[in-house]
C-alpha cells in the first residue's frame, strides 16, 4: 500500500526498461519500427574501430576523468580544511563556495564559454596583465578539455568540500591532540591522522565522481558542443548524437549496456583497490 | 551499492552543530584568551583564502549580473568594469522581447514543472519511506535493496526505451516524462526520507496503533509533522535538481512554447551566440531561484548532501 507507488514507478520506469535497452542492444533499431536483429554487429562496430568517434569519445572521457576527479577532490579537501574551523563567518564561506553547484549547469557552461573566451574572457584578461599570451582556450584541443575540466571543478568544488567536511568532523580531536603532544607539526598530524580518517570520504567521493565524469554531457554541449574538431567530444555526447539525431537507438543502447559494463568494472577495481588504503575504524 | 551507508546518521548531527557558528562559545572564547600572534597570523591566512575561494566561485557570477547590465559594446570590451555605465536593462527587455524564444513561457513551464515534482514526490517518497521504516511485511528487504540498486544504474540505460515508449503514446513534446517519472520513481528520495523515519521512536506509532489509529493516520498526524526537516531537505533537492534539470527536456521536447529555462537558455546560446548580453540576463535569472532557495534553506541542502554522499 505505503511502497506501491514508489516500487511501481522505478519499476516502470528505472528497472524495467533496462530489459529493451539489453534487447535492443543486439538490433537495428530507429525506435519506431520493428527492431531487426543483428547479432553482436552493435558491439562490434564499437569495438572493430569502424566507429572512430566511439573510440574518440571514450578516450576523451577517460581524460576528463583522469582530470576531474582527483583534482576535483583535491580541491575539496584543501576547501574542506580551509573552511573547517571555529572563525566566526565560516558558515557565509561556505555557502559563497558551495553556491556554484546549486546553478544551472547549462548557466555555468555560457559562464565558462565566456570566461575562457581568448578575446574578452577574464583568464586571459588576468594573464594578459601578468604579461602572459593566454592560449586559444576553446579552439585547440587539449586547451578547450582543460577549460572544461576546470569548469567542471569550480562548479563542483563545494560538493566535493561539504562531503569532505563531514569526513573531516569524524576525525576524533583527542587524537589529534595526542599528535599535538607527540609533537606532530600541522602537516604530520594532517597526513597521518586526519587523512586515514578521510580515506573513506575520499574512496566514496571517487567512485561517485568517477560514474558523473563517464555522464559528463551539459557542460560539453554548452561550452564546446565537443569541439574543437572531436577535442571534447564524450561518450554521453555521442550516444545522444547517435540516439537522436541519427536515430541509431540499437547501436545507442548498446552504447549504454557497454557504458553500465564499464561502470561496475571500474566500481569493481577501485574497490579491490580501496583494501590498500581505505582505513575504516 | 555497499558505498551508500559509509556516511551514517552521525555525520548529519556533527553537521548540523558545526553549521551553527554560535552553537561553541565557549571554544571560541578560549582561543581568543590564549591567542598568540601565531594564532592570529594562521586565522588571517585562514580569512585570506576564503576571501580568494569564495571570489572565485562567486566572482563569475557577480561579473554575469553586471554583464547583463550592460550595452553590448561594454559586455565584450577590453576594459572591463564591474559597475556597469551606462547602466542598462536593454538586455532584459531583448530576452523577453526577442520574437522568436518566449522566456516567459519558460519560466512558466519550469515553476509550474519544478512545483508539481515537488509536491508530488514528497508525498509518494514519503510514503514509500513509511513503508520501509515502519511496517513490516514479506519481500520488504528485497523491495529496499531493488530500489537502492537501482540507484547506481545511469540513466541512459533507461532513457531510450522510455523516449520510443512515450513516442508510441504519444507523449513526446509534452511535459508528462519531465512530470511522472521523476515523481514515482524516486528512490533516492525514498532513501533520504526512510533514514529520517528510521530515528523517530517506534514507541509513538505503537502507542498509536493501541490508540485504534490507521498506519495511515500514524503516517498523516504522527510521522510527517516529526519530519518536517527531512522533508524540507529533500524538497529543497529536488527544486535544485528539476529546476536545473536539462537532459529530460533536451530529448522530450521540441516545440519553443514547451521548453524550459534551461533548454531555453541553450537554445539561446547556439541560434544567438554573439549576443552576450542577453545571454548573461537568461542565465542570471535561470540561477536567481535556486540561488534564493539555497541561501534561505542552505541548511537543509547540505545536510541532505552530507547524508548521503549524493544529489
Amino acid at each position: 500500500m505505503f511502497i506501491g507507488p514508489v516500487v511501481l514507478g522505478t519499476l516502470l520506469f528505472n528497472v524495467i526498461p533496462i530489459i529493451p535497452t539489453l534487447v535492443a542492444s543486439f538490433a537495428d533499431w530507429n525506435g519506431l519500427t520493428a527492431p531487426s536483429f543483428i547479432g553482436l554487429d552493435n558491439y562490434r562496430e564499437m569495438f572493430s574501430g569502424a566507429d572512430p568517434l566511439f573510440s574518440r569519445s571514450l578516450v576523451n572521457t577517460i581524460i576528463y576523468t583522469a582530470g576531474y576527479v582527483p583534482i576535483g577532490i583535491i580541491v575539496g579537501i584543501g576547501l574542506a580544511v580551509l573552511v573547517n574551523n571555529r572563525l566566526r563567518g565560516m558558515a557565509v564561506f561556505r555557502a559563497l563556495i558551495f553556491l556554484p553547484y546549486v546553478t544551472s549547469l547549462v548557466a555555468v557552461g555560457i559562464v565558462g564559454r565566456w570566461v575562457f573566451s581568448d578575446q574578452y574572457g577574464v583568464i586571459n584578461g588576468v594573464l594578459g596583465q601578468l604579461g602572459v599570451t593566454g592560449p586559444h582556450w576553446l579552439g585547440e584541443r587539449s586547451w578547450a578539455m582543460a577549460a572544461v575540466i576546470i569548469t567542471a571543478i569550480w562548479a563542483n568544488m563545494g560538493f566535493n568540500m561539504i562531503v569532505i567536511l563531514a569526513g573531516l568532523q569524524s576525525v576524533p580531536e583527542s587524537l589529534v591532540e595526542a599528535a599535538t603532544l607527540d609533537g606532530a607539526g600541522p602537516l604530520a598530524r594532517f597526513l597521518h591522522v586526519t587523512v586515514p580518517f578521510l580515506t573513506p570520504t575520499i574512496f566514496l567521493l571517487t567512485i561517485l565522481q568517477t560514474i558523473g565524469s563517464f555522464q559528463v554531457f551539459a557542460l560539453i554541449l554548452v561550452m564546446t558542443s565537443g569541439g574543437p574538431g572531436d577535442g571534447t567530444y564524450v561518450y554521453i555526447y555521442h550516444l545522444w548524437y547517435e540516439a537522436f539525431t541519427l536515430r541509431k537507438m540499437g547501436y545507442a543502447s548498446a552504447m549504454a549496456v557497454v557504458l553500465l559494463a564499464m561502470l561496475v568494472l571500474i566500481t569493481m577495481i577501485q574497490n579491490r583497490l580501496s583494501k590498500r588504503w581505505v582505513f575504516y575504524q | 551499492m555497499g558505498v551508500l551507508p559509509v556516511t551514517a546518521q552521525g555525520t548529519i548531527a556533527r553537521t548540523e552543530h558545526d553549521g551553527s557558528e554560535a552553537a561553541d562559545p565557549a571554544g571560541s572564547q578560549e582561543d581568543t584568551l590564549r591567542r598568540r600572534p601565531s594564532k592570529i597570523a594562521a586565522s588571517t591566512a585562514t580569512y585570506l583564502g576564503c576571501v580568494v575561494m569564495a571570489a572565485i566561485a562567486i566572482g563569475p557570477f557577480i561579473w554575469m549580473v553586471s554583464s547583463s547590465f550592460k550595452l553590448p559594446e561594454d559586455v565584450i570590451s577590453l576594459t572591463p568594469r564591474l559597475i556597469p555605465q551606462p547602466f542598462t536593462l536593454e538586455n532584459y527587455a531583448y530576452l523577453f522581447n526577442n520574437g522568436i524564444l518566449p522566456f516567459v513561457r519558460f519560466f512558466g513551464n519550469s515553476a509550474y514543472i519544478t512545483i508539481l515534482v515537488i509536491i508530488g514526490r514528497l508525498f509518494v517518497c514519503a510514503l514509500g519511506a513509511y513503508g520501509f521504516a515502519r511496517l513490516e511485511f514479506r519481500g520488504r528487504d528485497f523491495a529496499f535493496a531493488l530500489l537502492l540498486g537501482s540507484l547506481m544504474i545511469p540513466d541512459m540505460l533507461m532513457v531510450l526505451p522510455l523516449y520510443s515508449a512515450y513516442v508510441k503514446l504519444g507523449l513526446i513534446n509534452t511535459h508528462f516524462p519531465l512530470i511522472i517519472p521523476p515523481i514515482v520513481a524516486n528512490t533516492f528520495g525514498t532513501f533520504l526520507l526512510r533514514q529520517f523515519f528510521m530515528s523517530i521512536p517506534k514507541e509513538y506509532d505503537e502507542a498509536a496503533l493501541v490508540d485504534g489509529a490507521s498506519h495511515f493516520r500514524i503516517f498523516a498526524s504522527i510521522i510527517l509533522p516529526l519530519s518536517k526537516p527531512a522533508l524540507a531537505t529533500l524538497g529543497v533537492l529536488t527544486f535544485v535538481n528539476v529546476w536545473n534539470d536539462f537532459f529530460g527536456p533536451l530529448i522530450y521536447l521540441n516545440d519553443l512554447d514547451k521548453f524550459t529555462v534551461p533548454v531555453g537558455l541553450a537554445f539561446f546560446q547556439t541560434s544567438d551566440s554573439t549576443q552576450y548580453g542577453p545571454l548573461m540576463a537568461g542565465a542570471t535569472l535561470a540561477i536567481i531561484p535556486t540561488v534564493v532557495v539555497f541561501v534561505f534553506a542552505q541548511k537543509y541542502f547540505t545536510r541532505g548532501i552530507a547524508m548521503t554522499g549524493i544529489k
